[in-house]
């Protein structure tokens, strides 16, 4: 994999690949533009969402190699070289990722602002612990903001993901 | 945001060698790219320390002492074992600090050296003495976030919880100054106490002691096994700290031999209570003690209008504290 730019001058837009969903492009782009900017102006992935600009919400939450980053305090030219999940990404072919399968049935979204951040920091979540308790749950979400639901279904949503996911994934010596 | 130019040197001597008053080093950048946003800094290169090996890691020396690097995240800080048992003040105040999304990019001189988080200070448009200007709007307008002691000038507070937990620990910070004539890098070393820190009688446009071409290799904290941070928050999931305590107790049978009790988010820089320390001294650090050290951290404090609650919440912040490190390291 390409490794990242040692150096890149003020207000010059220079090609630089980015793997995005496994996918690796060509993205122009200026140094101090955030990857939230390169993802949503740049490439058109506007799944990922543009909320505070401040490190409080979350809304902009997606995976540099697996782990979850505010994309809008993050310089894009800091994921070259690495590999950048979104929520465009979740779904494969056709087929809903159980977090959003979950997130749909039990209503964890209304506006859905901030569902494509809760399902970024809740994929790396179960990645790490397969079947969080509660309080973990609350712990490791606990950088997302969501006006709308009052969180308690968005934590049951993410609780049968993970139980459905662990059934079709035994864990291992299982 | 204004245009800025990008590095990422792949040595601590390249790092130290590209700063300059106009290029920062970043860390996780989540403070720079903020102030940046806002117009409140507006630096001409950004020196990305990603790639500089040793800085992200810690390690323990021959007398127990623990050497944090200046990039270890906030994360990291907060979970590593050794940590935990060496300087657990340390790892309480990095556990407490922020939301997990920015503790795992979030460091630790990035966190030292945060600038605080005052609103009048970061919206440019309003005059604030820590842009320069000759009035602090806080001290009439907004201030319930505000500070409780050293106010009479500017009353935002320190917003790092790492800095009340170095100077409580009696930190020393290893900084890179430069190069010299064979490329060797210089250093000098700089104490986390309380002269590190600048008040705004002094100057109020920082707050640290440290110069604009220097880096912040890494924080040298002395074993203290006996030690806390606790703070109050508003809201029960993550906010920034109403008040906060750092406390470091070296026991002597059930007595404190010697105590160091550093106050966070309560001034402008964080403060070393020596009053504090004295009403903890000879004494079993039981209930008693405790609210003697309590009282005595609050004694001076002046708060505004709209912010006294804070008093109160400083001294359950320093109670708790006393009580929470002296139930460790037995
Ligand atoms: C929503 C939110 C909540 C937060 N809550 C808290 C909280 O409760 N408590 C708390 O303490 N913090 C809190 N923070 C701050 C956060 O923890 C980070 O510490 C802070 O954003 C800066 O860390 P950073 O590594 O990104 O620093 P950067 O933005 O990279 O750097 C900050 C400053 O340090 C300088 N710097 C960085 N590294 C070095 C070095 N090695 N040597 C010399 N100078 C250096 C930079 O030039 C810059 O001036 C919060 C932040 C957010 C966004
Ligand atoms: S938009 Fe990034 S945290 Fe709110
Ligand atoms: S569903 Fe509206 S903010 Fe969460």
């Amino acid at each position: 994999m390409t490794s990242p730019p040692t150096r890149a001058a003020r207000g010059r837009t220079v090609l630089h690949p980015l793997t995005v969903n496994g996918e690796t492009k060509d993205v122009p782009f200026l140094p101090h533009e955030t990857l939230l900017e390169v993802l949503r102006e740049r490439m058109g992935l506007t799944g990922t969402k543009h909320g505070c600009e401040l490190g409080e919400c979350g809304a902009c939450t997606v995976l540099v190699d697996g782990k979850p980053v505010l994309s809008c305090l993050l310089l894009a030219l800091n994921a070259v070289g690495t590999k950048v999940e979104t929520v465009e990404g979740l779904a494969e072919g056709g087929k809903l990722h159980p977090l959003q399968q979950a997130f749909v049935e039990l209503g964890a979204a209304q506006c859905g602002y901030c569902t494509p951040g809760f399902l970024m920091t809740a994929k790396a979540l179960l990645a790490d612990r397969p079947r969080p308790d509660r309080p973990c749950l609350k712990d490791a979400l606990a950088g997302n903001l969501c006006r709308c639901t009052g969180y308690l279904k968005i934590y049951e949503a993410v609780e049968l993901a993970a139980e459905r996911m662990a059934r079709e994934k035994p864990p291992r010596g299982a | 945001m204004k245009p800025f130019s990008y590095a990422r040197p792949a040595s601590r001597e390249e790092a130290v060698r590209l700063l300059s008053p106009t290029a920062r080093p970043k860390g996780g950048g989540y403070d720079l790219l903020d102030l940046a946003k806002n117009g409140v800094s507006t630096p001409g290169t950004m020196v990305s320390l990603a790639a500089v090996p040793e800085m992200g890691k810690a390690w323990t020396g021959d007398h127990g002492e623990t050497y944090l690097g200046g990039r270890m995240t906030l994360a990291d800080l907060a979970t590593l074992p050794a940590v935990r048992a060496a300087c657990p003040v340390v790892a309480d105040a990095a556990a407490e600090a922020a939301t997990p999304l920015v503790r795992a990019t979030a460091t630790l001189a990035g966190n030292l050296l945060q600038r605080p988080r005052c609103t009048y200070f970061r919206d440019p448009f309003f005059e604030c003495r820590k842009r320069g200007g000759a009035a602090c709007p806080a001290m009439e307008g907004d201030h319930a976030e505000g500070a409780i002691l050293g106010n009479r000038l500017c009353c935002a507070v320190h917003p790092s919880n790492l800095a009340a937990a170095l100077l409580a620990a009696g930190a020393e910070l290893r900084i890179l100054t430069g190069v010299d004539g064979k490329g060797e890098p210089t250093w000098r070393t700089a104490a986390v106490d309380p002269a590190f820190f600048v008040a705004p009688e002094e100057d109020p446009l920082r707050e640290a002691r440290i110069g604009p071409g220097e880096l912040v290799f890494d924080a040298v904290v002395p074993p203290c096994p006996s030690s806390a941070y606790v703070e109050v928050n508003q809201k029960a999931s993550f906010d920034w700290a109403s008040a906060a305590a750092a406390v470091v107790l070296e026991m002597d049978g059930g007595k404190v031999a010697r105590a160091r009790v550093a106050l966070g988010a309560a001034a402008p820089v964080p403060l070393l209570s020596e009053a504090a320390a004295a009403a903890l001294a000879g004494k079993a650090p039981g209930a008693k003690a405790a609210e003697a050290a309590a009282e005595a951290a609050v004694a001076g404090a002046t708060p505004l209008r709209d912010n006294a609650h804070r008093v109160q919440h400083l001294r359950v912040c320093v109670k708790r504290a006393v009580l929470l490190a002296a139930g460790r390291g037995r």
